[in-house]
């Protein structure tokens, strides 16, 4: 099964929306779902309670900006469900910056709110997966580069092969017990301080 | 608009329900259930006076026509309450008919769940009312190797989903899912029993529905799979018995809130007062004793409250338990759903034997979504009677 299907109900979602009777039929809704849900209005500056998935009404207005600002700084573990009451580019235009996973629109019924949910919550554990896969690639294309660059000033320097200069790298890593990495970064520092 | 409330007028009634088409044989049932609860209530002097007037149609087991049927009883014969519906693509029909004219549906079946509509009631068992109990008695019993069928459409394949989760969680084995379409032919459910043949499952779970469930009863016993696998059903009433020849479907079971057999007081005078009128050859079923007790139900809450707003009555009925046949029944304030009586029982002698019935309503639960492995081991308040074997 779906792991944002079967762990559904161990979801912490906090919706911030106007109180009034829509907000009530949201939060009766994913009580029904089975979520822990808590309602905050108004939102408070810097404080960001703890929340797998937040239901967030846009406007354009002062408690967007703070909302937004303090969602962006808890980053990609949060999943983001915009509600919206108005088409206009504007709010498009912020809906789609705000990396939103799924859109509610207004006037709020219950229908369609745990695809919606159970959607973002996929798509934004896609994205983390990925968001750790990019870096840990990165990572492993920086070792390729400077393998690269510390056997190049080997072989000028001391005017080994290609092969001897890994074989070098490679020796010293072993019997330093250090990565690989460790050594080539310590000869592209010390090229750095006494090159040319 | 439906809100109004006129002393002076009668309160129609829309009753959406099938009198030809592949499920008439149950709607039928349901049909008559409503209008004895109808004819109840009027006798009882009305709902706050007014007269109950039923209005009817045939909606030929087609979804379509349920949701022109459903605006025609409100717009044109002035219903401002509808009792009805069986499969799930019927009420999604009429939900949105009701929504934009702020009426109500009450709901005479059982269903898949994950629905919420203020404007509709569930009246019947959602999977977490009956599909636990059936497993844990089935897998009780040493079954072990599951064959699912169904008639291809939303509640099977979700029933289907749970009870392969449930298989799955004690070690159990889902040997095959298969489909079949609404008007199946004899032929394609010959192939199906063929197959249950070769492969000797210990249960075949099966939940077609309509005029085929009695053909593939009849093949199976022909094929003679009875001899070492239990069919178990959630679809299978009495209606369906009704069809089939003594005797075929004997030794296997189905799990349901309600039976013709179940021993109360209030179901004694509900069997007989149906008999009297629709004749003495009638049976009851689950999704009869729905309709029964919804009609009820809602028509009551409509003279306590004088209206029928769909949000009032609901108020009313969550504080109002109704004793109905199969126990005393009421409506789940959150999510519009009945606590109900999960049971399972036995065709002997081509009647349902009850073998277990739960001591307490269940509550509905009708967004579970996991049903393995907390809810398993939860028994009831009080644990299950025993009532046989």
């Amino acid at each position: 099964m779906l792991k944002a299907l079967r762990d559904i109900r161990d979801v912490r979602v906090v919706v911030f929306h106007p109180k009034d009777r829509e907000c009530d039929e949201l939060v009766a809704q994913l009580r029904r779902i089975g979520c822990q849900v808590e309602a905050i209005w108004p939102p408070r500056e810097g404080l960001l309670p703890l929340a797998d998935v937040v239901f967030m009404l846009f406007r354009q207005d002062g408690f967007t900006h703070v909302l937004l600002k303090a969602l962006a700084e808890r980053g990609p573990d949060v999943t983001l469900v915009g509600i919206v009451e108005f088409e206009s580019p504007a709010v498009i235009e912020a809906v789609a910056r705000a990396g939103v996973g799924a859109i509610v629109t207004k006037p709020i019924r219950a229908f369609g709110l745990l695809t919606s949910m159970v959607v973002a919550q996929t798509l934004s554990t896609r994205e983390k997966s990925l968001l750790d896969r990019i870096r840990k690639l990165e990572d492993k294309l920086g070792g390729f580069r400077r393998l690269e660059k510390a056997k190049s000033i080997l072989m000028t320097r001391k005017g080994w092969s290609e092969k001897e200069a890994y074989e070098a790298i490679r020796s010293r890593a072993m019997s330093a017990r250090v990565a690989m990495d460790v050594v080539c970064s310590t000869i592209i520092d010390a090229e750095e301080l006494t090159g040319p | 608009m439906a809100a109004t409330f006129d002393l002076d007028r009668p309160l129609i009634v829309g009753a959406l329900y099938s009198q030809t088409g592949p499920t008439a044989f149950v709607e039928r049932t349901q049909y008559n259930a409503t209008l004895l609860a109808i004819e109840e209530v009027n006798a009882a002097g009305g709902v706050a006076g007014r007269e109950v007037v039923p209005v009817t149609y045939d909606a030929h087991s087609d979804p379509a026509r349920f949701s022109q049927l459903a605006e025609r009883m409100i717009d044109e014969d002035g219903a401002s309450l509808l009792v009805g519906c069986y499969m799930t693509n019927t009420r999604q029909a009429v939900v949105p008919v009701v929504e934009r004219r702020g009426a109500l549906l009450a709901y005479a079946a059982p269903y898949e769940g994950f629905e919420y509509s203020p404007n509709v009631i569930y009246g019947g068992a959602v999977p977490s009312q009956h599909i636990v109990m059936l497993a844990r008695h089935l897998m009780g019993a040493g079954g072990k190797s599951f064959y699912l069928v169904g008639t291809r459409y939303t509640f099977p394949i979700e029933c289907n989903r749970v009870m392969m989760t449930l298989v799955a969680e004690r070690n159990g084995q889902t040997l095959a899912e298969r489909y079949v379409p609404l008007d199946a032919q004899r032929r394609e459910l010959d192939q199906i029993v063929q197959d249950i043949r070769a492969k000797r499952p210990d249960v075949v779970f099966c939940t077609v529905v309509g005029e085929a469930a009695t053909v593939f009863y009849e093949l199976c016993a022909e094929a003679g799979v009875a001899a070492h696998t239990t069919i178990a059903s959630l679809t299978i009433t009495e209606a369906e018995l009704g069809l089939m020849p003594p005797g075929l479907a004997e030794g296997h079971l189905t799990a349901a809130t309600y039976f013709q057999s179940v021993s109360s007081a209030a179901n004694w005078r509900f069997v007989r007062s149906y008999q009297a009128r629709f004749g003495l050859q009638e049976r009851l079923n689950a999704m009869a004793e729905t309709a029964y007790s919804l009609t009820h139900m809602v028509l009551a809450a409509a003279g306590r409250a004088r209206s029928v707003e769909a949000s009032l009555l609901r108020e009313d009925l969550a504080a109002t338990p109704f004793q109905a046949p199969q126990g005393e029944i009421r409506l789940d304030a959150e999510n519009g759903h009945m606590h109900l009586w999960p049971r399972i029982a036995r065709v002997q002698a081509n009647d349902f034997r009850i073998v277990e019935e739960s001591a307490a309503p269940v509550k509905p639960d009708p967004y579970l979504i996991n049903h393995a492995p907390p809810e398993w081991d939860i028994r009831p308040p009080a644990p299950a009677r025993a009532v046989g074997v």
